[in-house]
């Protein structure tokens, strides 16, 4: 049944408006010398969208009429979401990829591009994963306490976190930059890299059960 | 034991109060569920579809409760809202294919068998049906996937009298297999009388009546009169009654049909919504 639920989000929730979030924060990695982590805060403002978007379509009646369980409801709003920051997070690496092998070729690119301690590295996507992780724990539980009403609270307490966290991203990105020795430098990358990627799955957890509990309590 | 069997279910609210309701839905039948707006018929519904936390009593499908049985029970029950519009901007192609892959037992020809039958065309978005399409919609859909039991939520609101006509006739015809039951709640007492086999009235959140339209017409009178010297007394045998410029009418209980003399009073059968208003009204 998740696959079904999985077709119903990509094909009915997910907007036009979400994907462009998606695509621009992705994309503003290109942009030189520029703090990369707070791109990412487009995409979480995609996210934000899916919520109101739902509760003009009557997205919760329609699936609580499905023969499927509530958490199967949550568990499709939360896939959409984390689909939306995957999406973002998969063009940023590729076009920070195509900033240390094309860009360095440019006249006028190549030293900012590589030397600068906002360059692009494993860190900033593990860091930013965890900020995404807990914007979906702050907005997805609060969000299912009451999924017809509308939203305001969680989506600003949720973003405005976010930023916060995403900002903070940014500055432990900068610091591993800033050691000297390449092999201890790669090894710390990797390592908070892949943290990031273990704290987000179990972040990611806690906020499909809490979710998934407070969604059990409420009555349509 | 009937297909649907409701027992005893109460919800409370801080100014409403859903009381030990009761009733069964038996196979082949059309059961009509009235009662005033906020008498309870949207929660009851909604409480039989486990959309809402019930305080207490049990809801059987097949002699199985369907708080374990939920995703069995929702995969062989239509529910349909009258005013619901889920993604108004999609089209009706790409609903159904959305919603179709949750049904196990979809059938594809009976949908588009439905689909002919009620002249919907799959490119119209949702919104651009009028209130009888969406209904015609919910009832492909619900027929599709193999719904034994269809729970319709004033289906016929909003519906113009010749689309709401034949609605009715659907409904008859839907029945009409012996398998296929439906309750619908209404407070449009004429579609009762053109098709309903029984009655569920609920007033104030208790269950007034549960039983067989005829039965429920049985019990009580309608009464008038034009002549003079009518004994006041027998207006408080009326649950009620206008006497106005000269002309007496009242709904009476049948027992007490006997008071009223044949000489002085026209008397015939009650109509259901003769009956409703003076049950309401009669407070």
């Amino acid at each position: 049944m998740k696959k079904q639920i999985m077709k119903k989000e990509l094909k009915l929730c997910l907007y036009g408006q979400s994907l462009v979030f998606a695509i621009i924060g992705g994309l503003c990695v290109l942009i030189p010398n520029w703090p990369i982590a707070v791109a990412f805060i487009y995409v979480l403002s995609g996210i934000s969208v899916i919520f109101p978007r739902a509760l003009a379509n009557r997205d919760i009646e329609y699936s609580l009429i499905l023969p499927i369980k509530k958490s199967d409801v949550v568990f499709g709003k939360l896939f959409v979401g984390v689909f939306i920051e995957l999406l973002a997070m998969a063009i940023g690496a590729v076009c920070a990829l195509l900033k240390f092998y094309v860009f360095k070729f440019l006249p006028g690119e190549g030293e900012d591009v590589y030397n600068s301690v906002i360059a692009p590295n494993f860190s900033v996507f593990g860091l930013a994963l965890v900020a995404f992780s807990i914007h979906n724990l702050i907005l997805y539980p609060w969000y299912y306490k009451d999924p017809l009403k509308k939203l305001t609270a969680p989506q600003l307490v949720s973003l405005f976190g976010a930023m916060f966290l995403l900002g903070a991203a940014q500055g432990g990105s900068c610091f591993v930059n800033l050691i000297q020795d390449p092999t201890l430098k790669l090894i710390i990358d990797l390592s908070v890299f892949a943290a990031g990627i273990v704290i987000s799955i179990l972040l990611t957890w806690i906020t499909y059960i809490l979710s998934a509990k407070n969604f059990e309590k409420v009555s349509i | 034991m009937g297909l649907l069997e409701i027992r005893n279910i109460c919800k409370s609210y801080k100014s409403f109060k859903l009381d030990h309701v009761s009733f069964n839905i038996e196979k082949g039948r059309i059961v009509g569920f009235i009662g005033r707006n906020g008498a309870g018929k949207t929660t009851t519904l909604k409480g039989i579809y486990n959309l809402i936390h019930l305080d207490e009593g049990e809801i059987l499908y097949e002699g199985k409760s369907i708080f374990d049985n939920e995703l069995k029970f929702k995969s062989e029950i239509g529910l349909l809202f009258g005013e619901a519009e889920y993604y108004p901007n999609s089209t009706i192609k790409s609903l159904t294919s959305v919603t179709k892959t949750f049904y196990p037992n979809w059938e594809e020809d009976t949908y588009q068998k439905y689909l002919k039958l009620f002249n919907l065309d799959e490119k119209k978005k949702i919104k651009e049906l009028s209130s009888g399409m969406k209904v015609k919609y919910g009832l492909s859909i619900a027929l599709s996937h193999g719904a034994k039991v269809l729970i319709l939520d004033e289906p016929t609101s909003g519906v113009d009298p010749v689309s709401r006509d034949e609605l009715l006739d659907i409904f008859m015809d839907l029945v009409s297999d012996g398998e296929h039951s439906i309750l619908f709640s209404t407070h449009v007492i004429s579609d009762l009388e053109k098709c309903a086999d029984d009655i569920v009235y609920i007033q104030n959140g208790r269950i007034l009546s549960a039983t067989t339209v005829t039965n429920f017409e049985k019990g009580y009178a309608h009464v008038s009169s034009t002549k003079e010297g009518i004994d006041k007394s027998l207006f408080g045998k009326c649950i009620y009654y206008k006497d106005r410029l000269g002309k007496f009418e009242g709904v009476i209980k049948k027992e007490d049909e006997k008071l009223f003399s044949d000489e002085i009073f026209e008397k015939r059968k009650a109509t259901l919504e003769e009956i409703m208003v003076a049950l309401e009204r009669g407070e």
